[in-house]
């Protein structure tokens, strides 16, 4: 403080005197040793009542152990309590006459940044839910690309050669119509999870959850297998689960049920609709819509895959047969394959 | 009596103040309340006949703006990495403070890691091999919650084995 003036500094030093003083300050001084030598201030504040000279100051402060005598540079431990004593700022430095333990207290300012402290800590662990959430529903790469704001999804939507799964539980809603609605979502909850599962396994990146219905889209993001080879790894994949959570249920006489799934592969218009508080991605077109088709016309158990698909899964092409199918919405007759041999 | 000194340490929460109040007082409370600074509490235990008294130092999480102040942990003789089981980020953040700690040249000090919150299974993220990761920081794992209390007692007496086993 060379350069200010002695006005200037004098000033000063009365501010943080000022601002000291109404800090109840406290101080003990510590030989060599440890040993208190010197005590002063409202020590009875920090819960310190009775020290008593000659003796250990880490006996009479124990949570002062470990820190006398001090060794090198001084050390401070902000806003620290004992117990339900008040928030100290605990200063301990060397000086004349020993090491000083002065004593600060510091509730103003542990209410001040427990205020922003808490409001910041809520607000990040609200975004890590809302990130979760995201996840579960999207899949961890969409997510993830909405939250960095690196979605590379054109705003005004755009035209992509993808692969979309329907997956649609069979025969639910004469179940739901005849069992209670604790048992329908207990039922449904281990089915959903069961397939949603088996499909961020296989890297789907976009998952959609409507009633009993599944649907995931494949190669909004590329991976090392193809997007239909991965989507039809994921059809097979989920019958193989269903069928074993069927068999398990019927063991145990719970309702039991399956599922149905159709796949379909080519170009569709995929983009982000909605308003600017809530948004979702959406495919619309041609193939999303036999994709679902091939979905309603499949059996218990099924696969139905249509021939841009069948074309791209060469070592999953001993799983299927052609067969040719009559779909509602679509003029001329659709070559399907199947896993079930239908002819 | 033997006396040591423990430091809770991990991300912002999770469930460190919790495992001390409920080690401490037997009171939990599922409303969050962040710590400022360090809050320091006593619970006396029984270790083979002999009063091991430990001061724990409930020691403020670590985010995005702020790391452990780590004049808190001088005279510590062991440490608790807590780890919110429902947020899989924690454990990462649980490893790169043990990384800091051997770092700091202060000898080997025992240490455990409490995975809290296992009373929320819907919501565990941690998975077989998360869990296994922490053969790389050697540490021994507890699922704890503080709710329900479970796995408290056995972490906390633990860590106070290799304390006094330590000297």
């Amino acid at each position: 403080m060379r350069d200010l003036p002695q006005a200037v500094t004098d000033y000063i030093f009365g501010l943080t005197i000022e601002a000291t003083r109404k800090r109840s300050p406290a101080y003990l001084l510590g030989d060599g040793e440890g040993r208190l030598i010197e005590f002063g201030g409202k020590l009875a504040l920090y819960g310190i009542n009775n020290p008593e000279l000659g003796v250990h100051i880490d006996q009479q402060v124990e949570y002062l152990a470990g820190f006398l005598p001090l060794e090198g540079e001084p050390v401070v431990l902000p806003c620290l309590k004992c117990g339900d004593g008040v928030s100290t700022d605990l200063h301990i430095f060397s000086g004349e006459g020993g090491d000083w333990i002065l004593f600060l207290e510091s509730t103003e300012i542990e209410a001040t940044q427990q205020e922003i402290q808490q409001h910041a800590h809520e607000l990040s662990l609200n975004k890590e839910k809302q990130s979760r959430m995201l996840s579960q529903f999207l899949g961890d790469q969409v997510a993830q690309g909405l939250e960095d704001g690196k979605f590379d999804i054109k705003k005004g939507g755009e035209r992509r050669n993808l692969t979309i799964l329907f997956a649609d539980i069979r025969d639910f809603t004469p179940f739901s119509e005849n069992h209670s609605p604790q048992a329908v979502f207990r039922t449904l909850n281990i089915y959903i999870r069961s397939m949603m599962e088996t499909l961020a396994g296989e890297a789907s990146s976009l998952n959609a959850i409507v009633g009993d219905q599944v649907m995931a889209v494949f190669g909004i993001f590329s991976a090392a297998a193809s997007h239909q080879f991965r989507a039809v790894g994921a059809s097979l994949k989920m019958i193989e689960k269903v069928n074993e959570l069927y068999e398990e249920r019927k063991r145990w006489n719970l309702p039991a049920l399956r599922i149905g799934i159709g796949v379909s592969s080519g170009p569709v218009a995929i983009g982000i609709l909605g308003t600017k508080e809530r948004k979702t991605l959406t495919v619309i077109g041609h193939y999303v819509n036999l994709a679902a088709r091939l979905q309603s016309l499949a059996s218990p158990g099924e696969i139905l895959i249509d021939k841009n698909t069948y074309d791209n899964i060469r070592s999953y092409r001993r799983f299927f047969s052609p067969t040719t199918l009559e779909c509602k919405g679509i003029v001329s007759p659709v070559k399907t394959f199947s896993n079930m041999g239908k002819n | 009596m033997i006396k040591k000194k423990v430091c809770m340490l991990g991300s912002f929460a999770v469930g460190k103040t919790s495992l001390v109040r409920q080690f401490v007082q037997g009171i939990f409370s599922d409303k969050y309340l962040t710590t400022v600074g360090v809050k320091i509490d006593k619970k006396t235990i029984e270790l083979a006949g002999e009063e091991v008294q430990m001061m724990l130092w409930d020691i403020a999480g670590e985010d995005g703006f702020q790391r452990i102040q780590t004049t808190y942990l001088r005279g510590m003789a062991g440490y608790i990495l807590v780890v919110d089981g429902t947020r899989r980020s924690t454990l990462e953040e649980a490893k790169n403070i043990f990384l800091r700690i051997d770092e700091m040249d202060i000898g080997s000090v025992p240490h455990v890691v409490f995975l809290n919150k296992i009373d929320l299974t819907d919501e565990w993220e941690l998975k077989g091999e998360d869990i296994a990761s922490l053969n790389e920081i050697e540490a021994r794992a507890f699922k704890t919650s503080a709710k329900t209390n479970e796995g408290l007692e056995e972490g906390f007496l633990n860590l106070a084995e290799m304390m006094v086993k330590q000297g």
